[in-house]
């Protein structure tokens, strides 16, 4: 007996089963950093005194950040789009690019970090530079987790193309919800941090 | 929610960043006669414009796929 709905959607929801799990996943994800950024929201308001994140951060390293995120959510939806025409050559290359835009972000997180631990401002400096820490860590951990997923579906996974090619389709198309998710959860914290 | 809706959506938040951001650093520039400023807001103003475009040809492509 097969599983209903691996592969074909489910005519009530408009949903295969690992798309519907996909989105719990990112309301979990939503729920999380709704966490993160209520607890920086409060400190903020309680606080007397809070820095100016555009004065004291590396800007030119999170703007960076911020284009190779949007570039790895462009890629991802491209790379699916592609696959979708049945490109595999120009999905691959995009799924490719995704990773080293991904890659690119995780080195200029922790290039912002070294910069600042440098300067002698760590987590424990002041309430600023704890919120700074954590939520831009979180996200460093989210997108070399997104980075570990699309290589996985990129050399393993690529079994799965061959055996099963609309459920390899699923999956990417489940990832590239998360690489979105995960450019929307940066610009909000580059709109927290070094704008407002 | 599918990925095109929910890329389309991420797109049209990244270019109102870019725009806000862009403007942000002309203004800048106007101010104080930063260079930087300039250069930067006008990398993200072209970069909002190159967003734009990718969203229509994204959002085109995905009209001749029923499954997009």
């Amino acid at each position: 007996m097969s599983m209903p709905f691996t592969t074909e959607q489910r005519p009530d929801t408009g949903l295969y089963n690992a798309k519907l799990g996909m989105w719990f996943f990112l309301a979990a994800e939503a729920m999380f950093f709704g966490a993160l950024f209520s607890s920086y929201a409060f400190l903020r308001t309680a606080a007397e005194a809070w820095p100016a994140g555009s004065e004291i951060l590396p800007v030119g390293v999170a703007l960076l950040t911020s284009v190779s995120m949007i570039l790895a959510a462009v890629f991802s939806a491209k790379g699916w789009s592609d696959l979708r025409r049945e490109d595999r050559g120009r999905h691959a290359a995009w799924m490719w690019g995704a990773i080293i835009a991904g890659i690119v972000a995780v080195v200029c997180i922790a290039i912002g970090h070294s910069l600042e631990a440098r300067e002698g401002m760590h987590a424990a400096t002041n309430t600023f530079y704890a919120c700074w820490y954590l939520i831009t860590g979180v996200q460093q951990a989210h997108v070399v987790a997104a980075i570990a997923y699309t290589l996985f579906l990129g050399l393993p996974g690529t079994t799965l193309r061959k055996t099963d090619p609309q459920r390899y389709r699923n999956r990417v198309e489940c990832l590239g919800l998360f690489w979105q998710f995960l450019a929307l959860m940066w610009i909000a914290t580059f709109a927290c941090f070094y704008v407002f | 929610m599918s990925l095109k809706a929910f890329h389309i959506l991420i797109i049209f938040v990244s270019i109102v960043a870019c725009c806000a951001y862009g403007m942000w650093g002309v203004i800048t520039f106007m101010r104080e006669g930063s260079v930087l400023s300039l250069l930067s807001g006008s990398a993200l103003l072209a970069g909002g414009l190159a967003l734009l475009m990718h969203g229509v040809i994204f959002y085109k492509h995905a009209e001749e796929d029923p499954w997009l």
